[in-house]
């Protein structure tokens, strides 16, 4: 039964990824080809400069030649409608061609490449500080359910209230201010210290920068979620079975686990799935502030230099990333939640 | 819905409002921010801010990079504010020479005792060739004067200097082979009517007589009580002129010496503004030279010295090193030839001076010398003006999906779940930011636009539960039994038990919006005509703000962004909780 649930969500995942993919393609199809036109110009002008034993209309006839090989290469000759699928077949199948500026460590000038080696970056930063808001959320969530009302309850909502709206990348830039430049125990950004040390240090080097990060985001990011868990776990210890259980004689940490969280799950995990991918997809600013090379900062220099292919495979990959996450968030859903395990509605 | 039904529920929501103690604060804040914009032309100390944000021309009589002013309360040493000084005395002097070094009377004559001496102490005085310059007994002339012209030559008849061009005012050939007389203060005399006398040679009686030198001036007098440890970043000088200006400016410090500063105004029209840190500082620097010691002079190098750090500073031996301050009342004159104002057409009025201060501000200003609490103020409206627009326009438009979703059902039901789906797929900040980057120049609105268009996906899961709920009530089968149109049933049955939970849901969406905002033109992808607190952010960042540890020009901004959100928060909150349906069994 669920796995028909599952199969069938998958797939409706993979035809809306193509159907977005399409929807950015058309949308972004006039600026992508108008920079190949210039990429091409620039190609073409580049080539030429190298043939000094040209006469000059030999070499306007050889660069219009080059110009319309080229064209034909990308298919820029062909109409509108073509050159549309054609380059949304390329983006869904992850092909994006060659990155006009940028390299990823090893050299390799493959867009996808890139993107494979900042996407651990964004996903190890992300995935950890998420780990922690549950954490943290769902503890401090149960303590509130437990006294409801009480000075620990109150005062945490209302801190709560205060960080709503508080943007992560003011705090960023707010704790780097403090802690980087007025006490300096963090180090201000990037990923690694240059040189890279080898071995065990390298590991303690690597949490010894992402600590900040992690500390902003989860600084901000479990009020929401201890909230959240508050209401849900104080509706379901109304519920008359979690009050046979007690009288049963279930011990209250039994009690609250195994019965309060199993029936609080479903919503939990939406709210930790929904906010790591929004995280994720507010980690342009972030990243940057950070240096952390991670997919949001390849998008934002990816947008400052103008490389369209970046750009695009960034676009792809991010908003593969938040379908997947979709998907993801409603497999766990259904595998949770026992009336669609087997087949019914929710 | 009549009005009496209106006031009713309204009444009945506020008497449940008062009750939430964090609503009333959110809406105290609220209440407090319509009213700074509603001020604002009050409140704003730099009353052009909301135009002139990127005309540096607006701002240049400001301190760059200034702390806050508050923070001299906790200074070890205080440092200047901002000071204007206007309302001059204005007096009219006959016969005025200007009281230079000469003139003073601790000045060193000893390096004086002959031509050839004077040249190697003092190196203004280096076009007169040692060598060159000797002064030959027994013609009683000069030879090789180098600049001079040969002309010149000592007419033994007269004991007077003929064809001294520029020199006309050196009459000084002493026969007694001592030009004391009329090189310094020994010859002049100054009476109490600051009139100078100087030995002038007289054709008629054949002897030195004492005749007054000068002219008349008109003379603007400011007094400036400086109390401070630390200098003003600059003198600026304005005054509202149609004529061709020149003058002097004169500053008497408490210690009793006086500096002279030749006013050359840069670009002459109507407002002159003469700026001492710009066109001053040599001759500030001739007067500071005087009085520290020969090693320090030489090592000083004065284009990286402040030029209120000269006017200022005690004038101690070290003080090129070791800056001391110098307080008191110091009287800063403005000397005009009397000339100018004899030609009808020309005048001078509004004469003023700016000492931008080296802490200014409520907030500080930025190295542009913006003022950042004015920014902070101008930006406010926008914060709001934004916020709420689009999570007004975007909630509207959720709610009437999610509820026109569920009221049709069936089909249409699933063709907009899809595209509600499809929505939902997108993500936020990086699409904006292609959109916006895209148009070239994105104005208030383009943004707005595009926020509404990927966010109202927010209520529409909810609103469509409830309204397939609200479906299957017993009065909208009536209703649809007595012939209701679907519009009718919509707005009239099942809007009106949505909307007050919608409210809330506005509420709760503006600090998303405001910061979502914040962040696209903290990225520089703004609207550049206005001043939003994340663009103010921009820049601090784009300056490298953490760096230089300007923390006044971080906090504020992002300050004010979470205080928008907190607000927002309390209320949004506290509407939810007494507004939202599925309390509605309470």
């Amino acid at each position: 039964m669920y796995k028909w649930y599952a199969i069938k969500r998958i797939l409706r995942g993979v035809v809306m990824f193509a159907l977005v993919m399409f929807a950015m393609s058309v949308l972004f199809n006039q600026v992508n080809e108008k920079t190949q036109r210039d990429q091409i110009l620039e190609r073409v002008k580049q080539e030429s400069q190298g043939m000094t034993k040209m006469k000059t209309d030999e070499l306007n006839a050889w660069k219009r030649e080059r110009t319309d090989h080229l064209e034909k290469l990308y298919k820029l000759d062909r109409p509108m409608f073509e050159r549309i699928i054609y380059r949304a077949f390329n983006a869904i199948r992850f092909d994006f061609g060659n990155s006009t500026l940028s390299k990823s460590r090893t050299g390799d000038k493959r867009v996808i490449a890139i993107l494979l080696e900042a996407l651990p970056r964004t996903m190890l930063l992300f995935t950890l500080a998420a780990g922690i808001q549950m954490i943290i959320g769902i503890s401090l969530g149960l303590k509130k359910a437990q006294k409801p009302g009480k000075k620990l309850d109150r005062t945490t909502s209302f801190v709560t209230m205060i960080v709503f709206g508080m943007p992560s990348w003011w705090l960023a830039m707010l704790l780097i201010l403090f802690f980087v430049y007025t006490i300096k125990i963090f180090p201000s950004g990037g990923v690694n210290s240059v040189p890279t040390p080898e071995g065990f240090l390298w590991l303690l080097d690597r949490l010894w920068h992402m600590a900040l990060p992690i500390i902003t985001l989860v600084l901000l990011g479990f009020w929401g979620l201890s909230f959240v868990i508050r209401n849900i776990v104080l509706s379901v210890l109304q519920e008359d079975y979690i009050m046979s259980a007690r009288a049963r004689g279930v011990p209250e940490n039994s009690v609250l686990f195994g019965h309060t969280l199993r029936s609080a799950a479903p919503p939990i995990m939406t709210m930790v799935i929904l906010g790591l991918l929004g995280s994720m997809s507010g980690a342009i600013i972030f990243e940057g502030i950070f240096s952390w090379p991670g997919l949001g900062n390849i998008y934002w220099i990816a947008v400052q230099q103008n490389d369209i292919p970046l750009l695009m495979g960034d676009l792809a990959m991010t908003t593969a990333i938040y379908q997947g996450g979709l998907i993801l968030l409603d497999l766990i859903y259904g595998f949770l939640d026992p009336r669609i395990k087997v087949g019914g509605k929710a | 819905m009549n009005l009496k039904d209106i006031k009713y529920r309204l009444l009945e929501f506020w008497n449940d409002f008062k009750r939430e103690k964090s609503g009333l604060i959110g809406l105290g804040i609220l209440v407090l921010c319509i009213l700074v914009v509603v001020f604002e032309p009050v409140l704003l100390p730099y009353k052009a801010t909301n135009d002139s944000w990127s005309k540096m021309d607006y701002w240049k009589d400001n301190s760059p990079g200034a702390a806050p002013v508050w923070t001299n309360f906790f200074a070890k040493k205080k440092s200047a504010t901002t000071k204007r000084l206007e309302n001059p005395e204005i007096s009219d002097i006959e016969n005025y020479v200007a009281p230079s070094d000469f003139y003073t009377d601790d000045y060193d004559y000893s390096g004086w005792d002959d031509w050839d001496t004077y040249s190697t102490d003092d190196s203004t005085w280096d076009d007169w060739d040692t060598e060159a310059d000797v002064l030959d007994d027994a013609d009683d002339e000069w030879a090789n004067w180098g600049a001079w012209d040969d002309d010149d030559d000592w007419d033994d008849e007269d004991d007077e200097w003929a064809n001294w061009g520029a020199w006309d005012d050196w009459d000084d050939w002493d026969d007694d082979e001592d030009w004391d007389d009329g090189w310094g203060s020994a010859a002049a005399e100054i009476d109490d009517s600051l009139t100078v006398y100087v030995d002038d040679w007289d054709d008629d009686d054949d002897d030195w007589e004492y005749v007054p030198m000068g002219m008349d001036v008109r003379m603007y007098e400011f007094t400036y009580n400086y109390k401070y440890d630390l200098p003003p970043l600059d003198l600026i000088l304005h005054l509202n002129t149609t004529s061709n200006f020149q003058g002097t400016l004169l500053i008497e410090r408490p210690d009793e010496k006086t500096m002279s500063i030749n006013i050359r105004p840069v670009i002459q029209g109507r407002d002159l503004r003469f700026s001492l840190e710009a066109d001053g500082k040599s001759d500030a620097f001739e007067f500071a030279k005087r009085y520290a010691s020969r090693e320090s002079s030489s090592h000083a190098d004065p284009s990286h010295i402040r030029t209120t750090s000269m006017i200022f500073a005690q004038a101690n031996e070290d003080q090129f090193e070791n800056f001391e301050s110098l307080k008191g009342e110091y009287k800063f004159k403005v000397i005009v030839p009397s000339a100018i104002f004899s030609n009808l057409d020309e005048d001078i009025d509004g004469v003023r001076f700016i000492l931008p201060g080296r802490v200014s501000g409520l907030l500080g200003t930025d190295p542009n010398k913006r003022d950042i609490f004015s920014g902070v103020i101008a930006g406010l409206k926008w914060a709001l003006f934004i916020g709420l627009v689009t999570s007004v326009v975007s909630v509207l438009i959720g709610v009437m999906y999610g509820i026109i979703s569920a009221y049709l059902g069936g089909m249409p039901d699933n063709i907009m779940s899809v595209i509600f789906e499809f929505f939902i797929s997108i993500p936020l900040l990086p699409v904006l930011i292609v959109l916006n980057a895209v148009v070239s120049k994105p104005s208030i609105w383009i943004i707005i636009g595009s926020l509404v268009v990927f966010s109202w996906t927010g209520s529409v899961k909810v609103v469509r539960s409830m309204g397939l709920q609200i479906k299957e009530e017993t009065y909208i089968e009536a209703a649809k039994a007595l012939g209701a149109g679907n519009g009718r049933i919509i707005f009239k049955h099942m809007a009106p038990i949505l909307l007050p939970y919608s409210f809330a849901n506005m509420a709760l969406a503006v600090p998303g919006a405001i910061v979502t905002e914040a962040s696209l033109s903290l990225l520089g992808l703004g609207d550049p005509s206005i001043v939003t607190w994340g663009q103010i952010l921009h820049q601090a960042q784009a300056s490298g703000a953490t760096l230089n540890g300007m923390w006044w020009w971080i906090i504020p901004p992002g300050l004010f962004i979470a205080l928008m959100g907190m607000t927002f928060a309390f209320v949004g909150f506290a509407m939810d909780k007494i507004l939202h349906p599925k309390l509605r069994t309470r």
